[in-house]
């Protein structure tokens, strides 16, 4: 009776509300907001760049030489032609120019596993992120780190050393979070891990912890209430564009923003001591304007282009575009995932197409986080999720696709997992 | 076969008031309740290939409630003093009796968290269960138990006239 009265109450006090018109902007709205934030981050004031890395949200991995690993394999493969002596072996397809960009559309899910394996040095066949790897040891960097987030709420972090084994990373000291929406997010976000791979960051209410993995040390970066959620790495690279020396080792800091759910903007410069550096403003451009295409996930820097670059690194970034795109056989698609990936001189665009594929054998929507640059602007790395999730290698502008690693050892359906890599190739 | 756009138009243009009217009941602001429902309408259209085949309105409450909780935390390290139009005006008289119970329950309903009128509103108004209101919320269903005692306490106590309505027990 009481509870029902309360009910008749605001029931009266809703039916005074006035409709307003506000679907219609909504649409408008979110697509200014999608080209807003197409990102090629660059630093206006400090010569400062993101590096590198890509991130899963319930789904990918992705691949990369670890910290201490060699240089990777550079140099351009011929096309493959046959998988183990089983017929033909899939490829891109090149779909014309469309928007303003060369278009490429890569095989269906279902055919990935029959592409030509490459091998990327300290990367193993499979990564497994199952319960029971063995603890981290201080002394050893990180190639990725993972968290798994099980549906009860645990969540567990998994790194790839540098020797290409899996450990486990104790955590208990940090507290679950929320975003400022109130979102639960895993703390180890996918900007977590350094370029580097010496240290991770792990967001917290009002601080970001840093663990260095060499020392086994932990700091505290004090930030105001839920901004460490847009925090993110650099490296630093006063060298840029000056024909300088590279950075210094320890050259990988943190940017945290200084407003609430900013993107870009002005913000803190941390070491990862915990020293404050400098307030640093980051500025974003659209990558594929002519496709209104909105980004997901992390973008990936040439860690090589970032120093060694006039102009600037080339970049790339997971997009979905706003518009139709035309596949090989003249089909008009809407609604496919791509990798846009831009070169050094910021005016060649060469997407590649991500169909869903099949039901069965379906990409998952934002399926593909890039994972970044395999030692040059040559070879991109990027994750395929689905039921199966895979790192793929895509040489840049051409037919050659290529199988990586497979991440296991997690519940498609239930199991979230969020993933961050080092930088790919020589640092 | 309808665009992405077609269909989020049409779906968002049934809900939107439905949407309003939770906005209102949380916020106790038309303006404010806007601001909330377009921000909600425009995630939900960014998201909208993820969301339109699952369940995008409860997505949108979603987004609502946690928003307004979020500007409480924000409001609350940037302004000293409360705003007026935050608390509505107290002893107005010559109204009808049902303005007067619904002026007195905005009273009572300010005087509440956000969270604790969350817990009202989605439970009370949005008929939604322990366990869905906890999903909203993000939190535990002890949580919306507890939310829930305190909330409906603190509503008799801010407005004695709502009590008999309200019983002792709920």
């Amino acid at each position: 009776m009481s509870e029902q009265s309360l009910r008749d109450l605001l029931r009266d006090r809703a039916a005074e509300v006035e409709e307003a018109d506000l679907a219609g902007a909504a649409w408008a709205r979110a697509r200014r907001t999608r080209q807003r934030r197409v990102t090629a981050v660059a630093s206006a004031a400090v010569v400062a760049v993101v590096a590198s890395g890509a991130a899963v949200v319930a789904t990918g991995g992705g691949d990369g030489p670890g910290p201490t690993s060699p240089t990777p394999q550079t140099t351009t493969p011929p096309v493959p032609t046959a998988t183990a002596g089983t017929g033909p072996v899939p490829h891109a397809v090149r779909a014309g120019r469309q928007h303003g960009a060369e278009i490429w559309w890569a095989p269906e899910k279902s055919a990935e596993v029959a592409l030509p394996v490459r091998d990327v040095d300290g990367v193993p066949e499979t990564i497994d992120l199952s319960a029971g790897a063995p603890p981290h040891r201080p002394g050893m960097t990180a190639t990725a780190a993972f968290t798994v987030l099980a549906e009860d709420g645990q969540e567990r972090v998994v790194l790839l050393g540098s020797d290409a084994s899996t450990y486990s990373l104790d955590t208990s000291r940090l507290d679950p979070v929320a975003d400022e929406g109130g979102n639960r997010f895993v703390s180890l976000g996918d900007q977590g891990l350094a370029p580097d791979g010496r240290h991770v960051f792990f967001r917290q209410v009002s601080s970001l912890e840093v663990y260095d993995l060499m020392t086994g040390k932990w700091t505290s970066i004090d930030t105001p209430d839920w901004v460490a959620e847009g925090a993110r790495w650099q490296i630093e690279s006063a060298a840029a564009g000056l024909g300088g020396e590279p950075p210094a080792a320890d050259a990988a800091t943190i940017w945290v923003p200084e407003v609430l759910g900013e993107e870009d903007g002005p913000g803190t410069v941390y070491r990862p001591s915990g020293q404050g550096l400098r307030t640093d403003w980051i500025a974003h451009y659209d990558l594929w304007e002519a496709a209104g295409a909105e980004p997901y996930g992390p973008q990936a820097l040439d860690p090589l282009g970032i120093h060694l670059s006039g102009f600037g690194p080339a970049t790339a970034q997971q997009m979905f575009p706003t518009v139709e795109l035309v596949d090989p056989d003249g089909a008009r698609v809407m609604g496919a995932d791509v990798v846009v990936t831009r070169d050094q001189s910021f005016s060649n665009l060469s997407v590649l197409v991500l169909p869903f594929g099949g039901a069965d054998g379906a990409r998952w929507n934002a399926c593909c986080p890039v994972v970044g640059w395999l030692g040059g602007p040559e070879t991109v790395l990027l994750e395929s999720h689905g039921n199966e999730w895979r790192v793929l290698g895509w040489d840049v502008g051409t037919r050659r696709l290529w199988r990586v690693t497979e991440v296991v050892g997690w519940v498609p359906g239930q199991d979230s997992v969020v993933g961050r890599w080092a930088a790919l190739g020589p640092r | 076969m309808t665009t992405d756009e077609e269909s989020f138009r049409l779906w968002a243009a049934e809900r939107q008031l439905a949407l309003l009217r939770t906005a209102v009941l949380l916020t106790g602001d038309q303006h404010r309740a806007e601001d909330l429902v377009q921000e909600a309408l425009t995630t939900v259209a960014l998201r909208w290939r993820r969301l339109r085949a699952g369940h995008p309105e409860a997505y949108a409450r979603q987004v609502i409630v946690r928003g307004n909780i979020s500007a409480w935390r924000k409001r609350r390290r940037e302004v000293l003093a409360a705003d007026p139009s935050d608390t509505p005006t107290a002893g107005v008289a010559d109204h009808t009796p049902a303005t007067e119970r619904r002026i007195a329950l905005d009273q009572a309903l300010a005087s509440l968290t956000p969270k604790q009128r969350a817990v009202v509103v989605l439970r009370y108004y949005d008929d939604l269960t322990e366990r869905a209101t906890a999903d909203v919320l993000g939190v535990s269903i002890g949580t919306v138990k507890s939310q829930t005692h305190l909330a409906l306490t603190r509503l008799r106590q801010a407005a004695p006239e709502l009590a008999e309505l309200l019983g002792e027990e709920s």
